[in-house]
């Protein structure tokens, strides 16, 4: 950037919160190591699965293969939890009335969240396949495949983050964000087929994933890295990030302005 | 040592123009502000005051008064539930932007980023004022020197000590140059040392025709420092004017005296309270003396003893001194401001009380 230009303040407010996270290492080491860790140990917990015909029949070659994708928007998820604990920490420490007592778009408030967490979430995901590279984990689909993996789990999980910043701006308690964020997330990898193969699952939950939008996602990238691409689920899978931005990302900036309402 | 600011830019006439009283000349003006918050809890009852450009005017009161909140409102963190209050001539409501951009805030909880070094905060704070990259880091270059920084510039701040912490943060509101401050309880928590440079700070910086607009508790400091103060109690402004005036109306001086014996305290402050040397009397709890505001103590200690003495209530000792801003705290108020238990609610809880749905 040139000395003299005058930078976007939601810029400026991404790269402060990216400082913030990258200073503190036992936030990178959790925030990226973990998911890797988690990965290494559930390829292992279930690789039996892999073992069962049925298994195979349904186009899986192994277990790694199949959950990669799935431990992809798992990180996403926890990740965007975490983007609500920042915003009550900016409140109780003073900062965020810092930013709303100066000259800057309120907007940019929120964007400069928004970015810090695609960036966070971009590097955690891409840490992630590497990591399932180098465990034998291979996209079906290739580079293009792999891409559109990284890319619908980044836009989730920034549509996502909407949702913790939300129960963060109205709760502003960074332990009720944590079990709130912690509960929705967790429900909604288990309602999905991130687990277990989704014909494994018994007719209740089928019909439960039909209508869970991280469902859409993780089943795409199980499909792009097993299977092959299919346009319906991936337009499916767009609809299921678009609708849930589309909700999330409002009612965020909707609980900001009644926060901040002066 | 001076811990002078300097300013690039020349900035116009800061100086109230000569016999023009209009409201151009003043730095802020409140009018009969009120603040109910959402629980139905009346912070803010009818307050009206103004600050003159280059002036340092002290907000005197106890916690929960209404000190914050007044200071929330007039740098928009906050809105009035009725009332008008108007900062470098913009009114806070209609035109929020404008007031941020003249105003710099130092809050009690202070927007300090513990990850940043000094000088990134510094920085920080000049891009969110829209200062270019290469005037920023220069800015903050510049306050670093004017505020002693210079040995931990490069330090997290985290590692900084509260009175380090606070001048920072001060040097935060400074960046842009605003020409109101507004600073909220900005000596709580600093030793003498730095309430003494941090004092000498505002002054110069009054000089160069910044009105500053404080909250605070430390009376003493406030008659030494403020053109002029209020005092606000229960959420209602009781008084306001210089120090020396509203020491005055109480009476300049007090009598201190310590009866003989048993005496009935009560009966005597009530004596002395006829007599036309003494403008007030009143037992004093803690002390177990009474004590009488006059105006002139040499003067009237002879007719206040006459008078004791005519009922034969002896007098062990006396003691004359001046009136202090505790005096006119205690006249008005009926306690003094840190008589109170502190305050411990928690940002988050301030937060919420101040960013609240709007009552309507």
């Amino acid at each position: 950037m040139k000395p003299n230009a005058t930078p976007p303040v939601a810029l400026v407010l991404a790269a402060r919160n990216l400082a913030r996270a990258v200073r503190t290492p036992m936030m990178v080491t959790a925030s990226l190591a973990q998911p890797v860790i988690w990965l290494v140990l559930f390829s292992q917990i279930f690789r039996g699965l892999a073992g069962t015909q049925e298994f195979r029949s349904l186009g899986y070659r192994s277990y790694l293969d199949f959950f990669a994708p799935a431990m992809l928007v798992l990180s996403m998820l926890v990740t965007a939890m975490q983007s609500g604990m920042a915003t009550v920490t900016d409140i109780d420490t003073g900062m965020m009335d810092k930013l709303l007592a100066s000259p800057i778009r309120r907007s940019a408030i929120l964007a400069g969240r928004v970015i810090a967490d695609a960036v966070t979430m971009s590097a955690q995901g891409l840490l992630l396949l590497v990591a399932g590279f180098l465990l034998g984990a291979r996209f079906t689909t290739g580079w293009a495949g792999a891409a559109v993996t990284l890319g619908s789990a980044v836009a989730f999980g920034v549509a996502w983050a909407g949702l913790s910043n939300m129960i963060a701006l109205k709760s502003r308690n960074s332990e009720l964000t944590m079990l709130t964020g912690m509960f929705v997330t967790l429900t909604a990898l288990f309602l999905s087929s991130a687990f277990f193969p989704r014909p494994y699952l018994p007719g209740w939950l089928q019909a439960v994933t039909n209508v869970n939008p991280a469902a859409y996602v993780i089943a795409t990238g199980q499909q792009l890295m097993n299977t092959g691409s299919s346009a319906g689920q991936d337009l499916r899978t767009l609809a299921a990030i678009a609708a849930t931005a589309l909700v999330l990302l409002p009612a965020c900036a909707a609980a900001f302005r009644a926060a901040t309402r002066h | 040592m001076p811990h002078r600011i300097a300013r690039h830019r020349p900035r116009p006439d800061v100086r109230p123009a000569r016999g023009g009283e209009g409201p151009r000349d003043l730095a802020v003006e409140a009018e009969d502000l009120a603040k109910v918050y959402p629980g139905g809890q009346r912070a803010l009852d009818g307050v009206s005051f103004s600050v003159g450009r280059g002036e340092i005017f002290g907000f005197l009161g106890p916690n929960g008064s209404g000190k914050t909140t007044t200071v929330r409102i007039l740098v928009t963190l906050l809105s009035a539930t009725s009332g008008a209050a108007r900062v470098g001539g913009f009114d806070v409501s209609r035109e929020p932007g404008r007031v941020r951009a003249l105003t710099g805030y130092a809050g009690q909880f202070t927007g300090v980023d513990d990850d940043l070094t000094v000088r990134e905060n510094l920085a920080l704070s000049g891009l969110l004022r829209g200062l270019r990259r290469g005037e920023a880091s220069a800015r903050a270059d510049e306050l670093i020197g004017a505020f002693s920084l210079d040995q931990v510039a490069g330090q997290r701040a985290r590692s900084l000590s509260g009175g380090l912490r606070r001048r920072l943060d001060l040097a935060q509101a400074l960046v842009h140059r605003p020409s109101v401050l507004f600073l909220d309880e900005p000596t709580t928590g600093l030793d003498l040392q730095s309430r003494t440079a941090l004092w000498g700070r505002l002054r110069d910086l009054s000089a160069e025709g910044t009105a500053v607009f404080l909250t605070t508790q430390y009376l003493e400091e406030a008659d030494r420092a403020c053109d002029r103060v209020a005092i606000i109690d229960a959420g209602r402004l009781i008084r306001a004017g210089t120090p020396a005036a509203l020491k005055e109306e109480v009476g300049g001086g007090r009598l201190e005296l310590a009866l003989d014996g048993p005496a009935d305290r009560a009966a005597a402050a009530a004596l002395l309270a006829g007599s036309p040397a003494v403008i007030r009397a009143v037992p004093e709890e803690p002390d177990g003396l009474v004590v009488a505001y006059v105006a002139d103590p040499a003067a009237a200690v002879g007719p206040v003893l006459r008078l004791l003495d005519s009922r034969g209530i002896g007098v062990a000792a006396v003691r004359q001194a001046q009136a202090s801003l505790d005096d006119v705290f205690l006249r008005y108020t009926g306690a003094r401001p840190r008589d109170e238990a502190p305050v411990t609610g928690t940002v988050s809880s301030m937060f919420a009380a101040a960013h609240g749905r709007r009552k309507r």
